[in-house]
């Protein structure tokens, strides 16, 4: 038993700390809106971060999806607005995993980028300029070339997501996985999409706890910063103490192999926890900022918005608390403690 | 490898270990209230059963009663007493708080005079921090320690110090600068309650239990030997104290899964009353007490590999209150017109121990420093807002 980060994931969380901080401050946000940052796209996939899960034999970093949590959270705490999970969450194991390498060299390396069609999202982000499209179905996964696709543009909340419908005649592409097997890959896609979404709420809502403290440290009234009132350090502390508790929850179901028989519910509870903490954060942050906080002119609303947006994707609520639920209230279920871990 | 989410072949055996002994030892019936006569008695007589047994405190080193475990090793030790429904700790100011400050700041001489008694049932502590008018602001207290050759001079009042009724002894800081004020000039003592000049007034609790007590100080002649570190240091070593209250030690994820887990078969018993808020509520504790046990494992992992705990401990002490409150609440909840019937009423569910389990979780928030205080903390030390 051993549930602590090593030095080498210290090191990459504080390595992609800095780089996220450092290349996508909330200015690059206000250029952005709608569009994609080839640029910044091209600097992520320099850091080596879109292979962190293909096998070094394939060019990849050969790390486990505990060390994608931990950069996806840093991700997040910059409400960095690239398909990252998509790309190097979904796309990347599963290329790898078909053999697929010339399209698994070109995620990599961030010379193109591939859209991820599955049955729990029904609008896919970033597909305009994707180059292919991974579709997963239960019983056939399969790779179709952009050409195939349909696009029909949709509007989100989040200036930041760009989303559309997607759809397509025929099979025009090629089948990677069938049966069994396919289904098998379509409910691991699904796990790590719902850990690493819930890994970006983390780092929403540590980013918005860090923004409304920094407000809270120079806004000034009745001649004193507002954070020297209880009231507000109260809601914070409040904040702060819900992220505290759904982080180690959240790496729980990073860390736990797809295979054993509680990953269902450890991710549903990863999703619910980690959404909660980034609601409340949200909710919280906007208190903090006051009038300020209800504008376009403040740059909480990209992260709140993604919140907004996250929640919703890979399982919303209803459909995890219901996971959660046949769990619990089954009989015999295995619950108390000493039930935790195996 | 950081992450290994499953026991080792050790922590497994050392779990059927204790699960052996708690099968064969846990007395078949609860015991009555800790806070009677009584009840106290019968729970001194069950630390000592567990010291025979050897697991009176598994973390503390062998020359002391311990068996030198590991916090993973403690971690598995407490979910195996809770999951056997084993009584409360009489002696947890003892082992728990006084135990580790003692290890952290005693001489030799100290740890061994004090420690092994109280891993063995034969000393009891009280706490004697708060003071009529030093509660939440606990460096007001006028408590005061003269100096007098080899002993001190104690005298003034406590209060709300639990078990004091029945305890041996007491810890506390006391004023020993008279011309100090707030966190300098205060001394860490141990007091024998039987010592000439203390009186101890019982007060009850909502209960009706004489479950905390008023210490009156006329006089007590206290030596030296008996001062915890050095003069004027007795704030630190308090804070220290405090530090475990709230940290690890007090409250170990154990206990709230069996609250939990029985909220769940109180929630299946009673399908007629199970409203859409009934089952929030019962999935809600499932939630909040494994969140609770991760973190506290995650928490024992950083600790084990070297970190310290810091003001972060006040987050926990804020989660496990309030989770705790709220899994008592929705059984309240649950029980309907059930739920005012007292011990040993034959109505009664669960013979009253969700009313009780309310009652107490009321005081969660309150004692071991006030969740509003906490809040303060985690604002300024870990989120770096600046003072009032
Ligand atoms: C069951 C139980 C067992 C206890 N056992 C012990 C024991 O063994 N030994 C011992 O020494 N003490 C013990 N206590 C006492 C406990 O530590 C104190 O009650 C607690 O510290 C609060 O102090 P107070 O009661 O004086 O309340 P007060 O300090 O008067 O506080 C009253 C209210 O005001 C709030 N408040 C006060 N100051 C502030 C502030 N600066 N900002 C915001 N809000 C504030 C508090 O949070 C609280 O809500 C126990 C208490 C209980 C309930």
């Amino acid at each position: 038993m051993e549930f602590r980060l090593s030095q080498d994931q210290k090191d990459l969380v504080e390595g992609a700390a800095a780089f996220f901080v450092g290349e996508c401050p909330p200015a690059v946000l206000r250029r952005l809106e709608g569009g994609m940052c080839e640029e910044l796209w091209s600097k992520v996939a320099q850091m080596g971060f879109l292979g962190i899960l293909a096998p070094e034999e394939v060019g990849g970093l050969g790390l486990d999806l505990i060390d994608l949590t931990l950069l996806v959270e840093q991700a997040g705490r910059v409400a960095l607005p690239l398909p990252v999970v998509e790309n190097a969450g979904l796309a990347v194991p599963l290329l790898a995993q078909c053999g697929e390498s010339e399209l698994l060299d070109k995620v990599m390396s961030g010379s193109g980028r591939v859209i991820v069609v599955h049955p729990a999202v029904p609008f896919v982000n970033h597909a305009e300029q994707a180059c292919a499209a991974i579709i997963c179905k239960r019983e056939r996964i399969g790779v179709l070339p952009a050409a195939a696709l349909r696009l029909e543009k949709v509007n989100s909340i989040d200036p930041l997501r760009s989303l559309s419908r997607v759809s397509y005649d025929a099979w025009h592409g090629k089948e990677v996985l069938v049966g069994e097997a396919a289904g098998e890959m379509e409910k691991q896609v699904f796990t790590r999409a719902a850990v690493l979404t819930a890994a970006e709420l983390l780092g929403l809502a540590a980013g918005m706890i860090e923004m409304a403290t920094e407000y809270a440290k120079t806004r000034e009234q009745f001649g004193k910063p507002i954070g020297s009132f209880q009231a507000l350090k109260h809601h914070l502390a409040n904040a702060f103490v819900k992220l505290e508790f759904a982080r180690p929850v959240v790496y729980r179901a990073a860390a736990l192999s797809p295979q054993t028989s509680k990953i269902d519910v450890a991710v549903a509870h990863a999703k619910l926890a980690a959404g909660d903490a980034a609601c409340f954060a949200a909710e919280t942050a906007i208190q903090v900022f006051g009038g300020m906080g209800y504008t376009y002119e403040a740059d909480l609303h990209f992260w709140m918005k993604r919140v907004w947006a996250l929640q919703g994707l890979w399982g919303d609520r209803d459909f995890h608390t219901s996971r959660l639920e046949r769990y619990v209230l089954a009989d015999g279920a295995a619950l108390g403690p000493g039930q935790t871990f195996e | 490898m950081s992450f290994d989410l499953t026991y080792t072949d050790r922590q497994k055996a050392f779990r059927a270990e204790v699960r052996a002994w708690m099968a064969e030892n846990v007395p078949g019936q609860r015991l009555p209230s800790l806070d009677t006569a009584e009840g106290f008695a019968q729970h001194r007589a069950w630390e000592r059963r567990l010291h025979a047994g050897g697991w009176s405190m598994v973390t503390w080193p062998r020359d002391y009663g311990g068996r030198g475990c590991d916090l993973i090793e403690w971690l598995i030790f407490e979910e195996e007493y809770y999951r056997a429904e084993a009584p409360l700790r009489v002696s947890q100011n003892g082992i728990f708080l006084l135990g580790p400050t003692l290890m952290e700041f005693g001489t030799p001489e100290q740890k061994a005079r004090f420690l092994p008694p109280m891993a063995n049932g034969d000393e009891i502590w009280a706490q004697a921090w708060s003071e009529p008018n030093a509660g939440s602001d606990m460096a007001a207290i006028r408590a005061r320690a003269v100096r007098e050759g080899d002993h001190y001079v104690v005298s003034g009042q406590k209060i709300w110090s639990s078990r004091a009724v029945f305890a041996d002894w007491c810890f506390g800081i006391f004023r020993t600068d008279p011309a100090s004020r707030r966190h300098k000039g205060l001394s860490f003592l141990l007091i024998p309650l039987s010592a000439k000049g203390v009186t101890v007034r019982p007060i009850e609790q909502l209960d009706g239990d004489p479950g905390f007590a008023e210490i009156f100080f006329d006089d007590v002649k206290v030596p030296v030997g008996n001062r915890l570190g050095a003069e004027g240091q007795g704030w630190s070593i308090a804070m220290a104290t405090a530090g475990f209250e709230r940290g690890l030690m007090l409250r170990s994820p154990a206990r709230f899964q069996k609250t939990a887990e029985r909220l769940v078969a109180l929630y299946k018993s009673r399908a007629d009353r199970a409203t859409p808020e009934a089952k929030a509520a019962v999935l809600r504790a499932w939630q909040e007490t494994e969140a609770y046990c991760l973190n506290t494992y995650y928490t024992a992992s950083r600790l084990m590999s070297g970190a310290a705990i810091g003001p972060e401990a006040s987050c926990n002490k804020i989660f496990w209150s309030e989770m705790d409150r709220r899994m008592h609440r929705a059984a309240m909840a649950l029980m309907g017109a059930f739920a005012e019937l007292e011990e040993g009423t034959p109505e009664a569910i669960d013979d009253g121990r969700w009313l009780d389990g309310y009652m107490f979780s009321l005081a969660g928030p309150i004692y071991a420093g006030t969740n509003e205080i906490q809040r303060n903390i985690i604002a300024e030390r870990c989120l770096g807002l600046p003072r009032s």
